[in-house]
């Protein structure tokens, strides 16, 4: 019997490219004296990306391949995977599915919660691009079932959901400029740090994905305005650190929302109404002369710590992303939950939270306890040479963190 | 003896889905602007019908977006239609987006429930949607709603039986009848003035 070839995640290829990428274009930012890169806001849109990608494990664990499945049950006719007019079609019937879920991921509070994630940043850079959310996957997958209806098989839509994903990578941007022609076509960094900000012409403006004219089309474009500075961000402002909470948070708001609703009716409506509700009365005036971007002070040292610790959770990532989860189901579970602790003991210290500095020595301890002695790290039959580096590293971090005075959130914020 | 489906172009199966599809299409068209709710229930049951009646007349690609947009109305167009008629003041009602958004999350719930085994759901949602229906054009002493709802009633019974066993409903078999029936329930239904005021 032939074994079933298991598909490789091409996030794994990509993720030198993208920390590569990540590291070019904040140099290049600091020669010219822009201020593009703040490193807590760039490590916290990285957390982020760590957990979408690891919690999409845990996707694939339960067996939600929603696609494929209505694809099996419904598929009209089966399209050719290996024909070029069919993989550009799949390829802009993918990017106008996105644009589609994209818009609507703006204007319906339910879809919002998850997408706000990657609006979460006051910055714009590469890293932003990497800010993305973990509970998407709740309700994504509904927009392309007609792609998958019409016959488009599983493995090219894969292929150009991947493409669409990686094209919008590059356009998070500040260090590029106009593209003349191309910003009318297509999505450049131009048309999307519109998308990203938080200026009253931009908000809901320039939803797609590779296509900018789909937006042309729907009536959702705007040009950036020459003279007027983009402040990124959103309206109600995350100010926090911690990637969990700023996956959940919008959740939180709906959730209180909707308990003060009254009948179901109206707690239902909650999630479904747009942000801000049903009104036809005309958006909030957004000041950007008054606005103050989230700055906790968080001393250099600590910057650095936490980006060391991050240097680490990539091999990690990358690890869980080639693991065979179905086989060591488990084992891919615990690792997704030490994965993400580190990213929130992480961003609580980059916050200045009393109790962070505790959490963390506890998870260094752990970790290196854990990755020292045990057998094998989830898989992963560690030399003894990086068992022991490992261990000198967990130790020195240990002695440098209880010798750090973590300030308190009201002393960080007075700095 | 019932009028046999086969696969030739318009049989009898073929032509029940028809007189659908055109019912609800023209319930769609007449009320796209002033009840968005119930204009999008019947754009939804008029594209099933549409694929249904390509499906009955042997057209074999048409099989998978029929039970595809089936299994929609099921979970989604039902009870728009039953919050459509129950509310007609409701946002849901009332905003040609909140109806769309409705559909989008009962059509993701129920397509989930679906494909992970749970398919009582599709059979729950349109009796709950219908017998809501029915409460809503009671308390109004609407007759052509009371009549539209026990008609859908009929259809799903005649549904249920049809699937059990090979019924027969006079000259027509179950799918028939049962197309017939939400032809009919639909028509009334959205008949002026229908039942737009429930309250």
């Amino acid at each position: 019997m032939r074994k079933k070839k298991s598909i490789v995640n091409p996030i794994i290829y990509a993720i030198p490219v993208f920390m590569l990428t990540v590291l070019i274009e904040a140099g290049l930012a600091r020669r010219r004296g822009l201020t593009v890169y703040d490193i807590p806001d760039a490590l916290t849109s990285l957390h982020h990306g760590v957990i979408s990608e690891v919690t999409g494990v845990l996707w694939k664990l339960a067996g939600l391949g929603t696609y494929a499945l209505v694809y099996t049950n419904f598929h009209a006719t089966e399209l050719p995977a290996d024909s070029w007019l069919i993989f550009v079609l799949a390829l802009l019937a993918y990017d106008f599915c996105y644009y589609w879920q994209h818009r609507m991921g703006h204007e319906m509070n339910v879809l919002w919660a998850a997408h706000v994630v990657h609006h979460s940043s006051e910055y714009y850079n590469l890293a932003t691009a990497l800010r993305q959310t973990s509970t998407g996957r709740f309700f994504g997958w509904v927009f392309y079932l007609p792609m998958a209806v019409i016959g488009v098989p599983p493995t090219l839509f894969f292929t150009v959901a991947v493409i669409d994903l990686l094209y919008q990578y590059w356009v998070h941007t500040e260090l590029i400029g106009r593209l003349g022609w191309l910003d009318r076509v297509l999505v450049t960094p131009s048309n999307h740090r519109v998308h990203h900000g938080q200026n009253d012409y931009c908000i809901d403006k320039n939803y797609g994905g590779i296509l900018i004219l789909w937006d042309r089309w729907f009536g959702t474009f705007a040009d950036e305005r020459e003279g007027e500075k983009i402040i990124y961000g959103i309206r109600k402002p995350l100010r926090s650190f911690n990637p969990v909470w700023g996956n959940l948070h919008y959740y939180a708001d709906l959730w209180r929302e909707s308990m003060r609703a009254v009948g179901w009716r109206a707690k239902l409506g909650v999630w479904l109404a747009p942000p801000g509700g049903w009104t036809d009365a005309p958006l909030a005036h957004f000041d950007t002369a008054t606005f103050v971007s989230y700055d906790r002070k968080t001393p250099s040292a600590m910057r650095w710590y936490a980006a060391m610790q991050y240097a680490l959770v990539v091999p990690c990532v990358v690890q869980i992303l080639a693991m065979d989860v179905k086989a060591a189901p488990m084992q891919a579970v615990l690792y997704v939950l030490v994965i993400i602790a580190t990213t929130v003991c992480v961003g609580l210290l980059l916050e200045g939270r009393q109790i962070a500095k505790k959490f963390e020595m506890f998870r260094l301890l752990l970790v290196g306890a854990a990755f020292a002695t045990m057998p094998d790290w989830f898989g992963f039959d560690a030399p003894t040479a990086l068992r022991i580096a490992l261990a000198v590293f967990v130790l020195a971090s240990l002695l440098w963190l209880s010798r750090q005075r973590v300030p308190n959130v009201a002393e960080a914020i007075a700095v | 003896m019932p009028v046999g489906a086969g696969d030739t172009l318009l049989n009898a199966d073929a032509l029940s889905d028809l007189a659908l599809a055109l019912v609800c299409g023209a319930v769609a068209v007449a009320h796209w602007r002033a009840r968005p709710a119930l204009a999008q229930a019947s754009a939804l049951f008029f594209v099933a019908a549409s694929f249904g009646v390509l499906r009955f007349s042997g057209i074999a690609f048409a099989l998978g977006p029929h039970r595809f947009f089936s299994l929609l109305a099921a979970c989604a167009a039902f009870p728009l239609l039953a919050v459509a008629v129950r509310w007609p003041d409701d946002d849901i009602a009332k905003r040609a987006n909140a109806a769309a958004r409705f559909v989008l999350l009962f059509g993701a719930i129920g397509l989930a429930f679906h494909m992970t085994g749970f398919a009582l759901w599709r059979d729950i949602l349109p009796v709950v949607s219908v017998l809501v229906i029915a409460f809503a054009a009671i308390r109004t002493k609407n007759a052509h709603g009371i009549f539209g709802a026990l008609l859908f009633i009929a259809s799903l019974v005649v549904a249920a039986l049809g699937q059990a066993s090979a019924f027969s409903f006079g000259a027509f078999n179950a799918t028939q009848a049962m197309h017939y029936l939400m032809a009919a329930g639909f028509a009334l239904l959205a008949w002026p003035p229908g039942i737009k005021h429930a309250h």
